[in-house]
């Protein structure tokens, strides 16, 4: 089977005062049709620079792309023109993001917005009262309240969780390829949290879209995806199914980021931080970025580029920890 | 939103009597005698008292402010020395003029400034932005006055391409005053050879009057521009597959406009305080040319006079710009 | 899966309280003049900030040592020679002459000195009046405040230019009386600056500490809060600098400044005009030497401002 996403060795770095910040170094990861992937990850390590790199969405300059190549049902992405990436997004690749309160603006109408969305996805095939049509009726499906009043409505008049909802009508009108989620439910209340992941669950189910769900909450990533990928500094780290990951995470990252969460049947167990701080990107060596803070750090470590090893089916870790394992095994 | 704009307007009586006291009592520790000024050169000493009786100035300064605003309210502004008419036939004759010009030097410098400033920030770092940002360096610093000078000796004495200055020809029929605006009227009286020519006598002034607010308008407006396209959503908006263009001119453009307008309201401030340069180049009759001549021959009435017009026109126009700000922003409209 | 668990580390961390999003800390300790440097490295960056200083530092200089460099040093503040008027710009004098044979050059670079004088006395005294007036209104809760500001207020309402022509109107002409009326329409925008400034700086949770300590409101204002306002004061005054020089050109411009023949720019030119067409370089220099002076400053203001008080751009 054809991945519908194949990013191999991407590496991207921000141009700043401070010299080089290497954001992404050398990352692959693929995406098969219908697959829901969760992108693991503390803040800052990457996760939404990766896939907003992937379709066009950082500006470069600062940031520039060094290597890789990013393939969408097999075509190369990366080189294409500003033209020919946007008419991708909206229709072959959509994302939602973080906040609902930012990323919808401010003085338009939420029924203009869709309806610009919309035609824009349709590449202006639609007239705005087509347009209109498809928007109440995917306004409906995304169960927004009151949609017809809700249209007329200006953002600041909803409440986060209905944003939200207004935000995921507008990516998946076109009903594309593969949506992004970047951490959907971070900004939302923990009960409205819960409705938003169903609702993208379904939604995703019912219209056979692939997913990567962004988030730092191995919860919210393992309620909804089947494969999880970490991501420490700009590196993945281990890459496996959701099961795997819980029940036996080989990355001592991953150890790590397991025991700093509170297990919902082991309650009472104490709960483990790990030790130091993200390493500074500037000028980073070019081997294993955890190993300053990892345990069982060796020389090696720092030296040279870890490749991912294959523990067990579908479970890549790029470890030399792991990958020594599996040799003497 | 009636309530507010009534509540503002009281507010602005209540300043604009501050705004007399201050210039009433500035006018007042000045050191020559308005009496004998304005008695002239040759009068005796009782006339001189004659006059200072009859005008009142033997009395204390509060009465004689509390005798300016009964007069005020009953319409009389006091009378001009150096035109030798009531301050309020004067105004009545000056101030449209200055309206003209200054409504012409606004209008061109939104009108241009807006684009060019979008432009600048669509541009970024490109020749585009760096002309467009040169202009904007130098709106601000060249004197207004000196660039009149300059247009006039090169545009009009060297090219003869536009007038010298004044407001229409000399032989040029005057349309029926309605407004006081030559434009307006001519255009009201359907006379399309005196509008052009209107015209024709305003670019020049405005062009020098409306350079610094172009340039603090190209300025903002980029600065904003750029800040908003940043925001998240017009990435957002970017991961719709929305055009450029339409991302530019209308996404960010409207959340970028409001402080522009800000900055539009403060400018309109600085023309009318720019009427004083820019009439006095160009010969241009309005109120600037007026309170310049009133001030060289130490005239009290029309400064203040014309203090207290230009002080209410720019609040109305503060007024102006934060209702567009409550039409543009929902935000703002919901709140009053 | 046996195998990676028998590679489980020791226990990680330190205990429960420990988050594993830490926050990024390789930051070295704020040192002072790696902070400088930074500034400077920023500032250095802009070719407008550099420009703006370089025109400064030139304009400074000529005022310092203008009288002892200048070909007529007797032209200065006025003399005749009637054999040379009206000569255009040659070898010997470089931006020609005046009416009465005057070198224009001489006296633009002695105008310089005037032209800093009153740039510096304006924003001066409007800072002298404005910052006190500022921290008072942002300290005092009570009619004090309220007194300042509506006053500031009423100040704002007006043209500033049309203000200082009714004062100057009220004192007579001169370049004494358009310095004070200027300083007289100046200060409000520093009351402003100041006093909101004071009321984003007072509740910070820093300043709420030291009075929770018991901080007399003197320190506070000289320890805490002053220093916070003194970023956007100095961008303020480099910006007030090339606008209160522009301000008193105008006004020496309208013959209700510096009378001529006393080397002020602006009243050079008032005379020029009256000599253009055909002798266009009497009106063409000083008119340049102001906007380059004021360019220098808004440029070198703006970069002051993106360096010190990033925040304020706009």
């Amino acid at each position: 089977m054809q991945p519908l996403l194949s990013i191999r060795d991407l590496s991207l770095e921000f141009n700043t005062f401070d010299g080089t910040y290497q954001a992404i170094d050398r990352v692959s990861l693929e995406l098969n049709p219908g697959e829901a992937l969760g992108l693991v990850g503390e803040t800052g390590c990457g996760k939404s620079v990766l896939t907003r790199a992937a379709f066009g969405l950082v500006p470069t300059p600062p940031a520039r792309i060094t290597s890789g190549s990013v393939l969408f049902n097999g075509r190369e992405i990366l080189g294409l023109s500003p033209r020919e990436q946007r008419a991708m997004r909206g229709r072959d690749v959509a994302l939602i993001f973080q906040d609902p309160m930012t990323f919808i603006n401010p003085v338009f109408k939420v029924g203009t917005q869709l309806v610009d969305a919309i035609r824009a996805q349709q590449l202006g095939k639609v007239t705005r009262k087509e347009a209109r049509d498809i928007a109440l009726n995917m306004l409906d499906k995304v169960q927004l309240p009151n949609p017809v009043r809700q249209f007329e409505s200006y953002p600041h008049q909803l409440s986060g969780g209905m944003r939200q909802r207004v935000l995921i009508a507008m990516a998946l009108t076109a009903e594309p390829k593969l949506l992004i989620a970047d951490e959907p439910t971070t900004a939302l209340d923990v009960t409205i949290q819960a409705q938003i992941l169903d609702l993208i669950e379904r939604l995703v189910q019912d219209m056979g879209i692939s997913l990567i769900m962004i988030s730092h909450d191995l919860g919210v990533v393992s309620q909804v995806c089947s494969r999880v990928a970490v991501m420490y500094a700009g590196q993945i780290v281990e890459d496996a199914p959701v099961a795997q990951i819980f029940d036996s995470p080989a990355h001592p990252y991953t150890k790590g980021l397991l025991a700093a969460v509170p297990h919902p049947f082991r309650p009472e167990d104490r709960l483990e931080g790990i030790p130091g701080s993200l390493p500074n990107l500037y000028n980073p060596h070019s081997g294993c970025r955890f190993a300053e803070r990892c345990p069982l750090a060796i020389n090696r470590c720092v030296e040279a580029r870890v490749a991912q090893t294959e523990v067990a089916p579908q479970h890549m870790v790029a470890c030399i920890a792991c990958e020594g394992a599996q040799i003497d095994a | 939103m009636g309530q507010l704009i009534v509540r503002r307007l009281i507010f602005m009586i209540f300043m604009l009597i501050g705004l007399m006291a201050i210039v009433f009592a500035i006018s007042n520790i000045a050191p020559g005698d308005p009496a004998r000024l304005a008695a002239g050169p040759d009068a005796t000493n009782e006339m001189v008292e004659r006059l200072r009786v009859e005008r009142g100035l033997d009395k204390p300064i509060v009465t004689r402010f509390a005798v300016y605003l009964s007069n005020l309210a009953a319409g009389d502004l006091g009378t001009s020395l150096h035109t030798r008419r009531a301050v309020v036939d004067d105004l009545a004759r000056y101030f449209p003029a200055t309206l003209e010009l200054v409504l012409f030097s606004i209008a061109f410098a939104v009108l241009l400034g807006v684009p060019l400033g979008m432009a600048g920030a669509a541009f970024q770092n490109k020749i585009p932005d760096h002309s467009i940002r040169f202009l904007a360096v130098s709106g601000v610093a060249l004197p207004m006055f000196w660039l009149g000078l300059m247009l006039q000796w090169y545009l009009s004495l060297e090219l003869d391409l536009f007038p010298l200055g004044g407001r229409l020809g000399i032989m040029t029929p005057r349309p029926e005053t309605v407004t006081g605006m030559l434009t307006v009227d001519s255009l009201l009286s359907g006379n399309f050879g005196t509008f052009q020519e209107a015209v024709w006598h305003l670019v020049l002034p405005s062009l020098a009057l409306s350079l610094p607010a172009l340039a603090s308008i190209i300025r903002v407006n980029r600065a904003e521009m750029l800040e908003t396209l940043n925001k998240d959503y017009i990435l957002n908006a970017r991961a719709q597959g929305i055009g450029p263009l339409r991302i530019v001119t209308a996404y960010a453009l409207k959340n970028a406009i409001l402080p522009t307008l800000a900055m539009i309201g403060l400018r309109f401030g600085w023309m009318l305080g720019g009427t004083v340069l820019v009439e006095g180049v160009f010969d241009y009759p309005g109120v600037g040319l007026y309170a310049t001549k009133a001030a060289v021959s130490s005239d009290f009435d029309p400064i203040i006079a014309v203090t207290l017009v230009l002080g209410a026109s720019f609040m109305l126009v503060n007024l102006l710009i934060d209702l567009t700000y409550a039409l543009l922003d929902p935000r703002v409209r919901s709140q009053i | 899966m046996t195998l990676a668990e028998s590679t489980v580390p020791k226990p990680m961390g330190t205990g429960p309280g420990d988050d594993f999003i830490a926050p990024e800390t390789d930051v070295a300790p704020v040192d002072r003049f790696r902070e400088y440097r930074r500034m400077w490295a920023t500032f250095r960056r802009s070719h407008s900030s550099m420009a703006g200083l370089f025109i400064v530092i030139l304009f400074l200089l000529i005022a310092l040592i203008g009288p002892w460099i200048v070909p007529f040093p007797e032209d200065a503040l006025g003399s005749i020679h009637l054999d040379r008027k009206l000569q255009p710009p040659n070898g010997i004098h470089w931006f020609g002459t005046d009416e009465v044979g005057m070198d224009i050059y001489t006296r633009v670079i002695i105008g310089a000195r005037t032209t800093l004088w009153i740039g510096l006395t304006i924003t001066g005294l409007a800072i002298l009046i404005g910052v006190p007036l500022g921290l008072i209104a942002g300290v005092s809760n009570t009619w004090i405040r309220e007194t300042i500001m509506r006053i500031t207020d009423i100040f704002l309402s007006i043209p500033g230019l049309i203000l200082a022509v009714a004062i100057v109107g009220a004192l007579g002409p001169g370049i004494l009386n358009a310095m004070i009326a200027l300083s007289l329409v100046w200060w409000p925008g520093y009351v402003r600056l100041v006093q909101s400034k004071v009321l984003s700086v007072r509740n910070e949770t820093y300043v709420e500490a030291a009075r929770s300590i018991g901080a007399s409101n003197f320190r506070i204002i000289f320890v805490h809060i002053l220093p916070n306002c003194m970023s956007p004061i100095v961008v303020k005054a480099s910006m007030d600098m090339g606008m209160a020089i522009l301000a008193a050109a105008s006004l020496g411009f309208l013959g209700l400044g510096a009378q001529p023949p006393y080397p002020e720019w602006g009243a050079m030119i008032s005379i020029g005009r009256n000599y253009l067409p055909d002798w266009w370089w009497y009106s063409l220099f000083p008119g340049l030497a102001i906007y380059f002076t004021v360019l220098g400053f808004n440029l070198l203001g703006d970069g002051l401002r993106d360096v010190l008080d990033p925040k304020q751009r706009s």
